[in-house]
């Protein structure tokens, strides 16, 4: 018997065994209970025959979907609470700040709201500062990588004179102490 | 039976009532789906699921021109569960798990080894063997069951009965499909 042919006696084996054994009547039933609409109020219809159950493929769907519904509006439940409590701390917050700085600025309700000046303070750092800490890091990565070779011994010395180059450069750039400091205090209304 | 005589194709007339189909059609899928699955159980559950969907949309869908197919192609490709269904299967029979008595169709042990070595297949394959070899379905057929090109399924069938061949111990001497 070549292939083809026993293909086709286990096909034809198959679709007997099929039609002997497998019952359609049952399957039939569950099929119109389970694709029929559900009525509106299940007490309006006292006199109905008991449903078959439904298949339990169905039966897992049902609850699958209504877990994932809890679940969904459980998620929702806590996105909102923790909305409403961040949003209620951070205006408390913002009322205390008011608060606060209202007190400590205008001592009587009349006077008109504060501006408050912000000053950015820029900081200058020596090129020799930067070249030392870029050669500190580069020292570090090769101590690390356990590379003590002659590049390690190069980036040494380099650190060394930038080291020093910029303990010089740092000391004359640097404001005498009797300076004024660089963030001016913030300015009350008149 | 012949295939000219089992194709129930949409015959001219009303269409026909969907008891009379559900009748006639679920064995033969559940036969379809129990000889790629092996589980009688997981065949049954496709097969209702496929024919829950045909009977919720019935008045469309015993319009087509062909339902019977139509049905066969939900049972599948529903979402997914056939090839997952499938996968495991073949895992399962990779870990030679004991098959429950019950879960399958009875067959003689010469047809159940086809059948165990079609499940080895791709399931692209394994549908294309099973539509041709159970179904009797031609290369044509299968094309519109399944949504391919019928050069696809050509070679598909090709692919697949060369390994059965080799799987089987069989020669591959037969005719070009049709």
């Amino acid at each position: 018997m070549n292939l083809d042919d026993r293909l086709r006696a286990a096909g034809r084996a198959l679709r007997e065994g099929s039609a002997t054994q497998v019952d359609a009547a049952v399957g039939l039933r569950e099929i119109v209970h389970a694709g029929r609409p559900q009525p509106p109020d299940p007490a309006a219809a006292p006199a109905a025959q008991p449903a078959p159950p439904a298949p339990a493929g169905l039966r897992l769907r049902r609850t699958q979907r209504l877990a994932l519904a809890v679940n969904l509006l459980l998620v929702l439940a806590l996105g909102v609470t923790l909305v409403v409590v961040a949003g209620g701390a951070r205006r408390g917050l913002n009322n205390a700040t008011t608060t606060q700085r209202t007190a400590a600025t205008s001592p009587s309700t009349s006077i008109p709201p504060t501006t408050t000046l912000v000053t950015r303070t820029v900081v200058q750092v020596p090129e020799a500062c930067l070249e030392a800490a870029e050669l500190a890091d580069e020292i570090i990565s090769a101590l690390a990588r356990n590379e003590r070779d002659s590049r390690l011994a190069t980036a040494m010395r380099d650190y060394s004179v930038a080291n020093q180059a910029c303990r010089g450069q740092a000391s004359r750039t640097a404001p005498p102490p009797s300076a004024p400091p660089t963030t001016a205090p913030p300015r009350a209304a008149p | 039976m012949g295939p000219a005589e089992r194709d129930h194709d949409r015959q001219p007339g009303p269409p026909e009532a969907f008891d009379g189909f559900y009748v006639r059609e679920y064995p033969t899928v559940v036969g379809l789906l129990q000889g790629l699955l092996c589980s009688r159980i997981v065949a049954e559950e496709l097969a209702q699921e496929a024919f829950l969907v045909a009977y919720r949309d019935w008045d469309r869908v015993s319009g087509l021109d062909n339902p019977r197919a139509w049905v066969r192609k939900v049972a599948l490709n529903q979402r997914g569960s056939f090839l997952r269904a499938y996968h495991r299967q073949q895992a399962r029979e990779r870990a030679s798990a004991v098959q429950l008595e019950d879960d399958t169709i009875k067959l003689a042990d010469e047809h159940a080894q086809v059948w165990e070595a079609i499940r080895t297949l791709p399931p692209s394959q394994a549908q294309v063997i099973a539509l041709h070899y159970y179904e009797d379905y031609s290369v044509a057929q299968i094309a519109a069951a399944l949504g391919r090109a019928p050069g696809t399924i050509k070679a598909q069938l090709h692919q697949g009965r060369r390994k059965l061949a080799r799987l089987l111990g069989a020669g591959t001497d037969r005719g070009r499909p049709t």
